[in-house]
């Protein structure tokens, strides 16, 4: 189920909060978890499979197997099904077309291949295997409650675009809901975010790519076109996840559930280091401390960041437009490690603008094939004129205006995430006009990007 | 502020602005009854469809088939399918009825023959399903549902595992929801009427008097009270007889099911040569589910002693190779090598005179098709 369907924000939500509070505190797990699994049951069965298979999987490893768990082979042992799973939905498709051209082995997966890839798959087992890395390191205790275990996996809000979260994050939260009688859920945060990542979502992102996919620069556009759709890309990409991220952030505050910020206004970065401390903060937090660090971190810090790279791509997608998606970013952190004297010299406002044009180029990678990407890049740094008249006219670069605006020109922290109250910003009215103006577009919605990783 | 107090200033806002926006998206719609108006429309007539719900207008037709009985041969397709008109070839619609929905693919056309298997009213002899082209832009709806049926029709008829019901039903009633709050139900509703005084009307209209590209009659002779009023004040000039986009055409179902209007502004622009199309929707192996909805769709027909035939319409295209195009292949190959019965036109995509644009093929090829099925 989608965040901006009708069926999600009319039907399934309300009565989700409804049965929330008006059940008994040692039940509200049990209806988080019911819920979760029907939210996510929506998209399919064997989505729905999948997903209570892993959980119980999962569960039961670390439930049962109390004196093993610091042994390596129970660790390959336990991640391996999540893992397997992740990789027959998502990347055997890939992996045959790469080894098998001739479609001789692909006949005898079709069981599998005929399923569409499971919603936010790789978000859960990255979730899962986290919990089962972390037990066996010792770093938390094995969850003896399966309902704290089933609720931390599935919880609806964060289960298909993230953030990926830690079980300590979430564990003592769920039991304080499971055994607190008096809840005070923070509703003027949770709409705000809620209504604000609706139009976020609805307003710029799907408004933006309607823009941007009514031409085809590479079919007479000019370099100016070619401009236009990179940028405009970045702002899609932009607000269409952090507008997941934000609807989670405040659908988890009225189950009185906090989760971290994912993008911590990313385009602000002064280099591409610091873009992957405030993009997907929680996906790149999870690659330093499984993957960077597990392969020994700073002791060989250039392969090493093309690794974690290169599965960061990977994870995103299986295809070699997201393989080179993640080698272009490894060659973007390694560049800026190697002359981070120089840059460190520029202006902060020069660090900004080449971070976020060098990030820019990268992103078309996650909608077109290599060759489209390969068109549109060629366009872009041609210098030429459009064949007949620009493709883009000044409606559309006046459109792209406004999320640029926001990004640039706005602090989040000061009407997003503000502490003290601002009598506009904050007003209910103000949030209730914004979310019904959203519903009344919501024809015009499309499906998270995120959905498909 | 406290939590307490913003959840009821904002969910009473919310609800407000709901019940204010379901107001004036029904406003002026269904002022009469489709249905039994329906019954009243002649050849050469359309009962105009303004206001009428995707649901209501396969009901409408369905009703009359349940009470006039059925036809010799039935037609279940999507929208593409929707001008091929029986009438305008010399038929009657006792002869062959349209039961296009707009984007209706094999799982809820067999939901529609289910219903109308329970009812007897399965066509007497042929059952005509059209099977999307690769190429259409709606390639994926043949094996996916669109929920623009009834809501007891799946209720009732989808013979689904539990689980798909529930979705199914969950889905549509999300659909109707967003169908009510949406923007071109509220604001098109209010500004088509006063404001551009498109007037949209209803009942039953001779197809000759349709028109789909100029305001029915010109704006001014008609009730938009808002610019009337302007002109009368001098503040605005009025409107030549020109398009009004905002207006739309003046569409309706013919008595044989089809859809009727004069098509002057239609055009047949062939695709021009390397179009891209985009990537194959659908996953890796769907010909075999593609086979399977055939398979139950034919078995409807075995059971009640009906032919079923599939059908691919042509796109009026240059020759175009793709995944999806091989993934048709695949299906009709093999529901032909399990006795179903596939008429694949898809070669015809040269024949202009087959179209009244891109996507919509004439009367004449159902003519066309007819023949074929007679042979």
């Amino acid at each position: 189920m989608n965040f901006n369907t009708a069926e999600f924000l009319l039907l399934f939500l309300p009565v989700q909060v409804i049965l929330f509070y008006v059940v008994r505190p040692r039940f509200r797990l049990f209806i988080l978890l019911l819920g979760s699994i029907f939210f996510y049951g929506m998209s399919s069965d064997i989505a729905g499979f999948l997903l209570v298979n892993t959980i119980l999987w999962a569960g039961g490893i670390g439930y049962i197997s109390s004196k093993m768990i610091h042994n390596s082979g129970w660790l390959t042992l336990a991640i391996f099904p999540p893992f397997l799973l992740l990789f027959l939905f998502k990347y055997l498709d890939f992996t045959l077309t790469a080894v098998d051209p001739n479609d001789q082995l692909r006949s005898s997966f079709q069981f599998i291949l005929k399923y569409a890839l499971p919603a936010g798959i790789s978000f859960y087992t990255f979730q899962i295997a986290s919990y089962l890395i972390d037990v066996h390191d010792g770093k938390v205790e094995r969850e003896k409650n399966p309902l704290v275990f089933a609720v931390f996996a599935a919880f609806f809000p964060q289960l298909i675009a993230g953030p990926i979260l830690r079980f300590h994050e979430l564990r003592d939260q769920l039991r304080f809901i499971a055994a607190e009688r008096n809840l005070r859920p923070d509703f003027p945060r949770a709409f705000k975010f809620i209504s604000v990542g609706l139009a976020y979502k609805i307003f710029l992102a799907d408004v933006l790519r309607r823009f941007q996919e009514t031409h085809d620069v590479s079919a007479g556009g000019g370099s100016l076109d070619a401009a236009y759709a990179v940028l405009a890309y970045s702002f899609i990409i932009y607000f269409d996840f952090w507008a997941y991220s934000l609807m989670a952030i405040g659908l988890a505050k009225l189950f009185c559930i906090e989760l971290p910020r994912n993008f911590l206004e990313p385009y602000k970065s002064t280099s591409p280091r610091e873009f992957w401390r405030r993009w997907h903060v929680t996906l790149s937090f999870w690659l330093r401390d499984y993957v960077y660090l597990k392969i020994g971190g700073n002791t060989a810090y250039i392969r090493n960041i093309a690794i974690v790279f290169l599965a960061c791509g990977l994870w995103h997608g299986a295809g070699w437009n997201f393989l080179i998606w993640g080698g272009y970013h490894a060659l973007l952190v390694i560049a800026h490690h190697l002359a981070r004297e120089p840059w460190g010299r520029l202006p902060g406002f020069v660090q900004i603008t080449i971070t976020f044009m060098f990030v820019s180029l990268g992103w078309p990678l996650f909608y077109n094939g290599i060759e489209e990407y390969g068109a549109l890049i060629s366009v872009l740094f041609a210098f030429q004129a459009p064949t007949d008249t620009a493709q883009f006219g000044y409606g559309d670069w006046l459109y792209l205006a406004i999320p640029a605006l926001i990004v640039f020109a706005t602090r989040e922290d000061r009407w997003l995430f503000n502490e003290n109250y601002n009598r506009f910003l904050d007003s209910p009215l103000f949030h209730a006009g914004l979310t019904g103006l959203s519903l009344m577009f919501l024809n015009f919605g499309r499906t998270f990007i995120y959905f498909q990783f | 502020m406290t939590a307490r107090r913003y959840l009821i200033i904002y969910l009473s806002a919310i609800l407000v602005l709901g019940i204010g926006v379901s107001t004036l998206s029904g406003w002026g719609s269904d002022p009469y009854n489709p249905r039994t108006a329906f019954r009243d429309v002649k050849p050469g007539q359309i009962l105009i469809d303004n206001g009428i719900k995707e649901w209501d207008r396969i009901e409408i037709r369905i009703d009359k088939t349940l009470d006039e009985g059925p036809p010799r041969i039935g037609l279940f397709g999507s929208h593409v399918t929707q001008y091929l008109s029986a009438e305008e070839i010399g038929y009657s619609d006792n002869d062959v009825m349209n039961y296009f929905v707009m984007h209706i693919g094999l799982p809820e056309i067999a939901i529609v023959l289910r219903h109308l298997e329970a009812n007897n009213a399965l066509p007497k002899e042929t059952i005509l399903v059209h099977l999307h082209h690769p190429h259409s832009p709606n390639w994926e709806h043949i094996i996916y549902g669109i929920w623009e049926l009834p809501i007891f029709y799946y209720v009732k008829y989808s013979r689904r595992r539990i689980s798909h019901t529930i979705r199914d039903v969950v889905r549509m009633a999300g659909a109707r929801m967003r169908d009510r709050l949406g923007l071109e139900n509220t604001l098109f509703n209010i500004i088509d009427g006063p404001v551009l005084g498109c007037d949209a009307q209803h009942g039953i209209m001779a197809v000759d008097e349709t028109s789909d590209v100029e305001p029915k009659p010109p704006a001014v002779k008609q009730n938009g009270t808002i610019r009337k009023t302007l002109i009368a004040m001098g503040l605005m000039k009025a409107p030549r007889r020109v398009f009004n986009p905002a207006c739309g055409p003046t569409t309706g179902l013919r008595r044989d099911g089809s859809s009727g209007f004069q098509r002057s502004s239609f055009k047949a622009d062939i695709v021009p040569d390397g179009e891209a199309l985009k990537p194959n929707p659908l996953a890796a192996g769907s010909a075999a589910e593609i086979v399977r909805q055939m398979q139950g769709i034919a078995e409807t027909g075995r059971r009640n002693g009906r032919r079923v035939v599939f059908f691919v319409p042509p796109i009026y295209e240059k020759p175009r190779e793709s995944d999806r195009s091989n993934m048709l292949d695949m299906a009709v190959s093999k529901a032909r090598g399990e006795g179903m019965q596939v008429i694949d036109h898809r070669l015809l995509r040269h024949e202009r005179e087959l179209f009244f644009s891109q996507i919509y093929t004439s009367p004449r090829y159902l003519r066309r098709l007819l023949t074929e099925l007679n042979r």
